[in-house]
């Protein structure tokens, strides 16, 4: 779902490049008080792991296709959806100036939907589900949101920026995400029973299982 | 670093190899969600909202060496480029804003 250039008015564009540094100030506040050292190679094994899963177009229905995003994989590892805006502003701007994939204007709208939405969203299912269906459960159902809500804030944008109206654009992007969202489930919960199993001490969830 | 935090990275750079490897092979070419969702609603492939003047070319357009877009041994290449930035990029920035105490 990354939004190309040429697809929201540069005035729009700016009104999420704000709501992208005010996302920065309190992700780099978090990460001062939270982020310490053993967690550095995590931070960058996820966004280039980030990086090359997004190559990776898998086939759905409807003769589109769709890769894993990992917002709300990277925010339940760290119960953080700041860790979210790190690692997505870094793969989001390589992947804008190096490789023409997701508009360098729409970088904002493009952290906002993958890491803010996409984070704040899988996190909080989470955290809310844990409880009633298992962690591993609580973190598909969330990834698989994530994705859904995330793809539903994309289509919102467009109709904001009138390149495809919301009576279009809503259904199309929540329909083929709900498929996409099954992917990044699976994938989010493959990656964290892979932790939990060989390094459990990284993951937050095994630190602050009280306050969780 | 500890061994464990290198045996991390290392385990994590052969997976996104062994992607990396096989994106440009088995990777769908359909349009993804937003694409799709443009071609939904009547929108040109080359569509753009208004003019925007003096964004940069892409080093690598489409994960792949702009004179030969099409091989596939390159768009590897490519592709594990970008791994390697990302990594360090995020291992960098990771660096600069972790906390001291």
């Amino acid at each position: 779902m990354h939004i190309p250039d040429g697809f929201i008015p540069i005035a729009q564009c700016l009104i999420y490049y704000v709501i992208l540094i005010v996302a920065l100030y309190f992700s780099v506040k978090w990460a001062r008080s939270n982020l310490d050292e053993k967690r550095i190679p995590l931070l960058a094994v996820l966004a280039a792991g980030i990086f090359a899963i997004m190559s990776m177009n898998m086939p759905i229905p409807f003769g589109t296709s769709g890769h894993m995003v990992g917002g709300a994989l990277v925010a339940i590892v760290f119960l953080a959806p700041e860790a979210a805006v790190l690692v997505f502003t870094v793969v989001l701007l390589i992947q804008a100036l190096i490789f023409g994939d997701g508009g360098i204007t729409a970088l904002g709208a493009n952290v906002l939907n993958m890491a803010i939405v996409g984070g704040c969203v899988g996190l909080y299912t989470f955290k809310g589900l844990k409880g009633i269906i298992g962690k591993y459960a609580a973190a598909g159902v969330g990834a698989w949101l994530a994705t859904v809500l995330a793809a539903l804030a994309c289509a919102i944008e467009m109709a904001i920026a009138g390149t495809f109206p919301a009576n279009v654009g809503i259904p199309s992007m929540v329909l083929y995400h709900f498929f996409i969202g099954i992917i990044e489930a699976v994938l989010t919960v493959i990656v964290l029973v892979a932790l939990d199993k060989f390094r459990p001490d990284l993951l937050a969830w095994n630190k602050s299982e009280g306050d969780a | 670093m500890d061994k464990k935090d290198t045996y991390l990275i290392v385990v994590a750079v052969v997976i996104c190899i062994v992607i990396c490897c096989l994106s440009p092979f088995i990777a769908s070419p359909d349009p993804d969600g937003l694409e799709k969702s443009a071609e939904d609603s009547g929108l040109p492939e080359d569509f753009s909202i208004e003019e925007i003047k003096g964004i940069p070319g892409a080093i690598f357009p489409d994960y792949a060496f702009a004179n030969d877009p099409e091989n596939q041994v390159l768009q590897i290449v490519a592709l594990m480029l970008g791994t390697i930035v990302t990594l360090v990029a995020g291992y960098g920035v990771a660096a600069i804003v972790r906390s001291r105490n």
